[in-house]
């Protein structure tokens, strides 16, 4: 009876954290945050140097 | 009930008849038989003093069946090779005359019945024969050779030939009974009920102040090392094993016969000694008997302790040990049901087999209503159905059912008082009731509850979820040449116009499609920078296609539509830097680039069920596993 009552006090609390993470949008993982970007970015955008890089390379075929 | 008072016409001592029909009594001063003819007595002589015994009814003992009161006037005792029995005369208020069987504390009522068609004679009844009476299929279980030990009061006829005779005993699965008794020709039949001390409100019993230690008829010495052996279960008790030496003698024979000499060395103690009362069930017991036996499976050898229990006014117990597992057990007065083979049905229960073995008793001690023996053997077949096991014992034409019920050792040392604390238990026993017995169940319906509920909710999210695009742009990306010099990084970065994102805290989805692309890839590294703050979220979207034939066969891999997810973006202007790479140098790809808020997604409610899940799989896990644990310890002689 305890054992199903906390796993129902469980189940709520599991539901209610998924819903507010779904609801603002919230992620386990992401991007990445920076703060501070310069207001030149508009008019020099390779001035801005994201944390997110992607290399050339071979992504398939067989 | 009109009584018929009179006078005993061998001593004139007073005698009065109870019941208007009485034939006989038995003078309650001189023990005369006074056999009655209309007003007229005649003593034919005088009647052997009724055997010792423990039962607590007596004459005069009142009590209730079916609604209807009655009190016990007369007394036929009966013995047979193994002990006796009492059948004591009833007699209702309406005038109806009965029988209250006491067999070893268990209790029946029955009266004479008429039977359908003529009963078989003694010669041609057998064990197991089925017959139907009144509605009912009864099934002979024993037939006994018997004869009259001694009379007391009224009874509906004269008893005065001691010659043994047969009865039979036959059972139903509802708890009836039905005895053929051969002393007469046609044989008589008798019909009735088994029925609980409690359900008889029996009054005015006979009293055991001291206990039955106390009250024992009988002490006498072991005839073969001369210990002191107390009686307890009196005529009950077919064999007493000294508690000393492990001789087994016979209480019943004057001299005291040795049925067999103590078995080697009797090394097994019991835990419980014998002669501790204790309370179980609310009821009281006292230990009278003890064995040890033995099965062996594969070689193994396992052995369990059994105590027998008495109380006299509700009979026998009997209490097994094995390895710290303890079962209080009860003889069964009702036939289980059922195939008895792979389940037995009794009392609603489903019981499934569970083992079989060849049970040896190598160690006895103390008092049994049974002929037992160091070396007797029997097959046992165990059926359970947690925390109840049903035992048959023997087979074909001669079978006992029992009921065991597992019990806590802490309840066992409570109840009787022990020192110290019982043994530990070790492993899962038969009928060991799972603690986590209906918990998956229970687990699965508040998951199936619980997703119900998540999944209405998440059908709602994903039905009122505002999906408004806030962002789209088309572009056009060539991959440079490759030339001595690589390019400069973020040289086709771009940056794009601002754009509003309304609303509360919530995810924004950047979505990425180059439908032209064809056997290439292309990347973009995307900047999510508000223009207020100031503040940016890096990440990035890879686009590949791949397609071909290969063996005849078109194969095609990768996709030419991408999003990305970025969290917790609150209302405010943006824009998006752009940083996109190729694959093909000299080959332009179109792609578009489109932004949307409020974008419900599926990986959250599905780790949130995920989540769920858990509880209700570990709880199945445990009870999955301690039923494994318990039918690895089953074992199956017949199946060898």
């Amino acid at each position: 009876m305890v054992r199903s009552l906390l796993y129902l006090v469980f189940g709520f609390a599991v539901l209610g954290s998924m819903a507010a993470i779904e609801q603002r949008g919230w992620a386990l993982w992401g991007p990445t945050r920076v703060e501070g970007v310069p207001r030149t970015l508009r008019d020099n955008p390779g001035a801005y140097r994201p944390h997110y890089r992607s290399s050339p390379r071979y992504f398939g075929g067989k | 009930m009109s009584r018929f008072a009179t006078r005993c016409p061998n001593c004139g001592a007073p005698i009065v008849f109870a019941w208007s029909q009485s034939v006989q009594t038995v003078c309650p001063h001189c023990r005369s038989l006074v056999v009655r003819h209309d007003v007229d007595l005649r003593a034919l002589g005088l009647v052997a003093a009724a055997p010792p015994d423990i039962s607590p009814i007596q004459l005069g003992t009142h009590g209730r069946f079916e609604g209807r009161a009655f009190e016990v006037v007369g007394r036929i005792a009966y013995e047979y090779e193994d002990g006796g029995w009492n059948e004591w005369h009833i007699v209702f208020d309406d005038g109806e005359s009965g029988w209250l069987s006491d067999a070893q504390a268990e209790y029946a009522i029955s009266r004479a019945a008429q039977p359908p068609k003529a009963l078989p004679s003694r010669s041609e009844l057998e064990v197991g024969r089925r017959f139907r009476f009144e509605g009912r299929e009864y099934v002979t279980t024993t037939v006994t050779w018997a004869n009259y030990a001694a009379v007391e009061g009224e009874l509906p006829f004269i008893t005065w030939d001691r010659t043994r005779t047969a009865f039979a005993d036959l059972k139903t699965t509802s708890g009836h009974f039905a005895t053929i008794d051969y002393s007469e020709d046609p044989p008589l039949l008798f019909l009735g009920r088994f029925a609980e001390v409690e359900e008889l409100a029996l009054t005015n019993l006979r009293e055991f102040p001291g206990g039955l230690a106390e009250s024992a008829v009988r002490g006498f010495n072991c005839s073969a090392c001369g210990a002191a052996i107390a009686l307890r279960a009196a005529q009950l008790t077919a064999n007493v094993a000294c508690p000393a030496c492990g001789t087994i003698v016979s209480p019943h024979d004057p001299d005291l016969r040795v049925l067999q000499e103590a078995a080697a060395r009797q090394a097994h103690a019991p835990k419980i000694p014998l002669g501790t009362r204790g309370t179980l069930d609310g009821q009281p017991w006292e230990v009278i008997g003890f064995q040890y036996r033995t099965i062996t499976v594969e070689d193994e050898v396992y052995g369990w302790d059994e105590y027998l229990l008495l109380n006299p006014y509700h009979g026998f117990r009997y209490l097994s040990e094995y390895q710290g597992h303890w079962n209080v057990i009860r003889s069964l007065k009702q036939l289980p049901v059922g195939d008895l083979t792979t389940t037995a049905l009794y009392d609603g229960r489903r019981f499934r087999r569970f083992q079989a073995a060849t049970a040896t008793t190598r160690v006895v001690y103390g008092e049994f209503p049974w002929q037992v023996r160091a070396g007797d053997t029997v097959k046992t077949t165990d059926f359970i159905s947690p925390p109840l096991m049903l035992s048959r014992e023997g087979e074909g034409t001669d079978e006992t059912w029992s009921l065991g019920a597992y019990t806590p050792g802490q309840t066992i040392w409570t109840g009787f008082s022990l020192p110290g604390t019982p043994p530990r238990a070790i492993g899962v026993f038969a009928n060991q009731p799972s603690p986590y017995a209906g918990r998956p169940r229970v687990f699965w319906t508040i998951f199936a509850l619980l997703a119900f509920v998540w999944l209405a909710l998440v059908g709602g999210r994903f039905l009122l979820a505002g999906r408004r695009i806030v962002f789209e742009g088309r572009y056009a990306f060539t991959p440079a040449a490759t030339t001595v010099a690589p390019p400069a990084e973020d040289a086709a970065a771009f940056v794009t116009p601002e754009f509003e994102v309304p609303g509360d805290l919530a995810n924004l989805e950047v979505r990425a499609e180059a439908p032209g692309l064809d056997n290439d890839w292309l990347s973009l590294a995307i900047a999510l920078v508000n223009v207020e703050t100031g503040s940016a979220l890096d990440s990035g979207i890879e686009l590949s296609y791949y397609a071909g034939v290969e063996d005849g066969e078109r194969w095609t891999e990768g996709s030419r539509t991408a999003s990305l997810m970025l969290p917790e973006v609150p209302r405010g202007k943006y824009l998006l830097r752009i940083d996109p790479a190729g694959g093909v140098a000299g080959r332009r790809i179109d792609y578009s680039v489109r932004v949307r808020r409020d974008v419900p997604r599926l990986f959250y409610p599905l780790l949130a069920l995920g989540l769920l899940a858990i509880p209700p799989l570990l709880a199945s896990r445990h009870a999955l596993g301690f039923e494994s644990r318990r039918w690895e310890e089953s074992s199956d002689e017949d199946d060898e």
